[in-house]
């Protein structure tokens, strides 16, 4: 901090504080908390804060998961994320159409394209393989078979038990199993 | 008016252009009339040295004062020259502070203008005293830095005595946009 003019009285150099700021949020760490919750910082203060807490306490569950899990597959194959199971659902569509969308069929052993063509067919219907999101791929079909589909699916595919075919049933997630014929459609946002 | 910097990003800035050296003279007089603090201890130097160009650029109402590519104070219409929070943390002397309670932390940061009882609070202090269109610091009750910088609405005799209504306009909070893009490139 060099003084460039000649001043009467010498003034001694003032150095600049250095002040750290919160390496997550950006601003000083005594604000973090007080942030307006909608925003980016700090949700993502937030969320590392929620890590640090439950870090030690994920190991715990996954150890009671693993049991579980392998009770549900007696026929199946070992899964490495989820359990596989057919996710069988129905979303609306313009007028009076719907759409159903059969997935995880690929966890089975089963070639989706091949499986589309005889859903097609089965059903005099458009069936097709579409995409999702997250790369996986699902089987979507013109028309509402939510209750034709399970059944399908045991008289054709041997390795598929009722136990592995889900529906979509009502408020979220997944429920009810195949065996079950009930009535229950529900809307889901495609 | 209150949270000036709301929305603000790069593209926010218009005619971002060198001033003729007279008007950075003249900045840089109406920086040190307001922060005598700066002219002192010769750290106006440091900010606005004689030798760099200085740029203005525009961004609504307000006129910003930018040296290497670095927001350093900012102007709405004619008020005060203000500094941007990443200047005034580093030099917390160069303005008089207030200091609200914990309550008003929050809503500051939101970009709410500082009421009077967030200033009369019995957590509260008002550091300094000022007047009307003082430029003045905002912190808040057991915090170390200045959470936002504002201009009086009333001088601090009022707030005290009326204790009703907006006793400091917020214009530069933590996390804003003027916070969140200190550089222009």
């Amino acid at each position: 901090m060099a003084e460039v003019e000649a001043a009467p009285v010498p003034r001694e150099p003032v150095p600049p504080r250095v002040v750290e700021y919160d390496p997550i949020t950006g601003v000083p760490a005594e604000f973090n908390e007080y942030l307006p919750k909608d925003c980016e910082e700090y949700k993502k203060w937030k969320a590392a804060q929620e890590a640090a807490l439950t870090g030690e306490g994920v190991e715990k569950l996954t150890v009671k998961e693993k049991p579980e899990e392998e009770k549900k597959l007696p026929g199946g194959k070992k899964s490495k994320k989820s359990k596989p199971q057919v996710l069988v659902s129905v979303a609306q569509r313009q007028k009076n159409k719907s759409t159903t969308t059969v997935a995880g069929l690929e966890l089975f052993g089963v070639k989706l394209s091949e499986a589309g063509k005889l859903f097609g067919k089965k059903f005099a219907c458009g069936a097709s393989v579409v995409k999702t999101a997250s790369g996986t791929e699902q089987i979507e079909m013109q028309g509402d078979f939510l209750h034709q589909i399970p059944e399908l699916l045991l008289k054709n595919y041997k390795n598929i038990t009722k136990e592995d075919v889900f529906y979509v049933d009502m408020a979220d997630g997944k429920k009810k199993k195949n065996f079950f014929a009930d009535d229950e459609e529900e809307e889901e946002d495609s | 008016m209150a949270g000036t910097f709301k929305k603000f990003s790069k593209e926010d800035v218009s005619n971002l252009s060198q001033v003729k050296s007279s008007v950075a003279r003249g900045i840089r007089a109406a920086i040190c009339e307001t922060y005598p603090y700066l002219e002192e201890t010769d750290i106006i130097e440091t900010l606005i040295p004689k030798k760099e160009s200085v740029y203005t650029g525009k961004c609504g109402h307000v006129t910003l004062c930018v040296i290497n590519n670095t927001v350093l104070f900012f102007q709405e219409r004619d008020g005060p020259w203000l500094p941007t929070l990443r200047i005034l943390h580093q030099y917390p002397e160069m303005m008089k502070r207030l200091r609200t309670d914990k309550g008003a932390i929050k809503f500051v940061l939101s970009g709410a203008n500082i009421m009077c009882p967030g200033l009369t609070h019995p957590d509260a202090v008002i550091h300094d005293e000022g007047e009307v269109g003082g430029a003045v610091a905002i912190y808040a009750c057991d915090k170390e830095h200045a959470m936002a910088v504002g201009v009086l609405q009333m001088s601090t005799a009022d707030i005290r005595g009326i204790n009703k209504g907006i006793g400091v306009e917020n214009m530069h909070h933590l996390n804003d946009g003027l916070w969140k893009m200190p550089n222009l490139s």
